[in-house]
């Protein structure tokens, strides 16, 4: 029997077949169960690192009373979106929830374009480097992914805005490194330097705050075109660089995959080597592939915020390296630094949840066949 | 020899078996050789240490002050192209800090290799105990808080980590701010990715039949695991060491560049551009001043200068090669003598593999 605890030839209606006897339930449930606790862990982690200091420096919040008062608010605070004040420059005084409904959608479009173009490299590249046994490509895999991982991101993204600023000038009227939605100098070219009402502070746009969607609602198609390529430009970058991270690993994952006895079995009923690769290597790298990307997530995370920065970006790279860098938080008491904190271990730890699930549905190992 | 029919017990003792002597370094390296990539790998490191033993000799006590020069600060942009290298500054000069980049890069290399060195010593001291401890012991409690601990850590990227707790430790106590606290919370919060990827390992050697027949004969748990487990499961460590270099030059190069060179302000509340950079450090930077030789920092400032941020003007290679090499060399290094090393592992477990199978193969 594979991958469950129901017999052969069990009726599906069988009482017997509770749906808490259901594997993927019984694993729902654990797993889900850790989700919070996980994310209680890193808080209380956060509190003593961040906050236990502010409260010794400001003498509130001591005793064990205290530290339990002290975590209690920061948790409400965290899960109900009382996250304070921006202390960054441009947005001072501003509640940091609106600051982040601003700049939250641009930062997810350009992740969706980033991770697109990605997997359309990352899955095949990784598959053939792990398939393949010739020593030239196994080499140069280790040393593209190496180089790729030590070489800082913002040494990738410069050397292309060089390249292509002035081509990027003549044709878009734009320059290519300021932000994903055109700039003020655009606006002028085109639009004699007014804005239209649905664009928000210069770089932000109404109503879904997602610039290709809502350029798309209004029409302006030519918006549409420079967005379009600033955000593909861009999610370049971050591809090129988070490629190489998840080469390595992904490489490792093949090789193990391509050395199991059903595909020496299928080989020798004459399966053609394309098809071994592609169908049946590929399905079974799938899930892990997914547990890979999982692990690799806050790299992939590191590598968009420095891009964001490098193309100047109002977006969630930009704020975090400001948090990290001590140039908004020190104005804010640390709290956009904690709230940053709180929202990537919420991501993270929320995606790697969904990637079980997904891993666990998708994995072949794992389907019950009466 | 005994009589035909007689019980082995009934003889004389036998002496017992002398234990072979364990073979010196040199026969072991002569029996195993290390190979080319390790050797080139060794190399290379020496060549580091050596440069940093250098450095510590020749500068003494100035070691920590880059050599500044006002002269060279804020030059009119036409004046740049002739600070390239020359025999009197072969890696040219960096005009943000007013500084000859190839003794920056020598007094720079002590203080990195120090830095490295000890991250990575924490990072293989928790990752690679606690990873073979909790694959030993899978499923246990002790396997599930490691890996608790551990994925809640690695939920958040682990940078964020380090500037968290120094940004706490700046609020209390501004002057603890420093490389040797930076090298122990980095090296705290670094080690999730080894313990998960030793883990792997260390779960798949406990259940080999040498460590059953180990069991059999009456092993303690603590022989079992320094004996067997942890040298078996360092294959994932060998693999991970030159991977955890990046994240430790990310925060020492990304942070100061996006200080000096992305915010595009003189830190004085307005954004009105600078006339030149005048580099200083990040709030909870680790290090004690911005003219502190450290190739992260210069990496950060030669960048900034040589290739200026929404201009495309002229790029200026000398600013920022150098250190950019010196780091990805010993990233290089790195890699090179851990992926050596895992190779011969590989290759002992082969031949020991092909002298067992030889062992039982039938006798025509």
């Amino acid at each position: 029997m594979r991958g469950g605890t129901v017999p052969y030839g069990m009726p599906r209606s069988s009482p017997d077949r509770a749906w808490r006897r259901s594997p993927l339930v019984r694993f729902l449930l654990q797993r889900a169960a850790l989700v919070p606790a996980q994310l209680l862990f890193v808080l209380l982690v956060l509190y003593l690192a961040i906050e236990e200091p502010a409260n010794i420096a400001l003498q509130q919040n001591l005793g064990i009373a205290g530290f339990f008062r002290g975590f209690s608010t920061m948790v409400v605070n965290d899960f109900t979106g009382n996250w304070g004040l921006s202390g960054f420059i441009q947005y001072k005084g501003i509640a940091l929830t609106q600051v982040y409904a601003w700049m939250l959608p641009q930062s997810v479009e350009l992740a969706v374009f980033a991770l697109g173009i990605s997997t359309a490299i990352a899955y095949p590249v990784s598959l053939w480097s792990g398939w393949t046994r010739r020593a030239g490509v196994d080499a140069s895999v280790q040393a593209t992914s190496l180089l790729g991982t030590i070489v800082p991101v913002f040494l990738v993204g410069l050397p292309v805005i060089t390249a292509l600023f002035f081509g990027f000038i003549s044709v878009f009227h734009d320059l290519p490194d300021q932000g994903v939605v055109p700039t003020v100098d655009w606006w002028f070219y085109y639009n004699g330097g007014t804005f239209p009402s649905w664009i928000v502070d210069t770089r932000f746009t109404q109503p879904t705050g997602f610039p290709l969607i809502d350029g798309a609602i209004h029409g302006a198609w030519s918006f549409e075109v420079v967005t379009l390529f600033k955000t593909l430009l861009q999610a370049s970058v971050i591809a090129l660089v988070y490629v190489t991270i998840f080469l390595r690993h992904g490489r490792t994952v093949a090789r193990a995959a391509s050395r199991e006895p059903h595909l020496m079995a299928a080989r020798s009923r004459g399966v053609p080597e394309r098809t071994l690769l592609w169908k049946h290597t590929g399905r079974r790298v799938r899930p892990t592939f997914l547990l890979v990307f999982a692990l690799t997530l806050p790299a992939y995370l590191g590598t968009q915020f420095v891009v964001e920065a490098t193309f100047v970006d109002p977006g969630i790279g930009f704020i975090s390296l400001s948090a990290l860098t001590g140039f908004e938080s020190v104005a804010n008491g640390l709290e956009g630094l904690e709230v940053m904190m709180f929202l990537l271990a919420l991501l993270v730890i929320v995606w790697l949840f969904f990637l079980d699930v997904a891993a666990r549905r998708w994995d072949p190992r794992e389907v019950v066949r009466p | 020899v005994s009589a035909p029919g007689a019980s082995p017990a009934s003889g004389p003792p036998r002496p017992p078996t002398p234990v072979p002597k364990r073979p010196r370094l040199r026969e072991r390296l002569r029996r195993r050789p290390l190979g080319a990539e390790t050797w080139a790998g060794l190399l290379l490191l020496g060549v580091y240490a050596g440069v940093a033993v250098s450095a510590i000799v020749v500068f003494g006590s100035s070691l920590d002050q880059l050599p500044v020069n006002d002269f060279w600060i804020g030059p009119p942009p036409f004046f740049r192209a002739t600070l390239g290298p020359s025999l009197a500054h072969p890696f040219g000069v960096l005009p943000g800090l007013g500084t000859d980049q190839f003794q920056a890069v020598w007094k720079a290399t002590p203080y990195d290799l120090a830095i490295v060195a000890g991250i990575l010593l924490f990072d293989v001291a928790l990752g690679w105990t606690l990873g073979a401890l909790a694959g030993m012991t899978e499923g246990s409690l002790l396997d599930s808080t490691i890996r608790f601990v551990g994925d809640a850590f690695s939920a958040v990227p682990s940078f964020f980590w380090v500037i968290a707790v120094l940004a706490g430790l700046a609020t209390v106590a501004p002057g603890t701010l420093n490389l040797t606290v930076f090298v122990i919370v980095f090296g705290f919060v670094i080690w999730p990715t080894t313990a998960r990827t030793t883990r792997e390992r260390a779960r798949t050697v406990a259940r080999e039949p040498f460590l059953e027949s180990a069991r059999a004969s009456g092993a303690s748990r603590t022989y079992i695991y320094f004996r067997h487990v942890l040298p078996n499961s360092t294959a994932p460590l060998l693999a991970q060491i030159p991977i955890d270099i990046a994240p430790i030059f990310f925060v020492l190069t990304v942070l100061p560049w996006f200080w000096d060179c992305a915010l595009s302000t003189n830190h004085s509340g307005s954004s009105a551009p600078v006339p030149y950079l005048v580099p200083t450090n990040p709030t909870y930077s680790p290090l004690p001043a911005v003219t502190f030789p450290e190739w992260g920092n210069l990496l950060a400032v030669g960048t900034c200068e040589g290739f200026p941020l929404s201009t495309a003007g002229p790029v200026f290679w000398w600013m920022f090669v150098p250190t950019l090499v010196a780091i990805l060399g010993l990233g290089v290094a790195t890699a090179l003598l851990c992926d050596g090393l895992a190779r011969r592992a590989s290759r002992d477990a082969v031949s020991v593999e092909i002298r067992r199978r030889r062992r039982t193969k039938p006798r025509r």
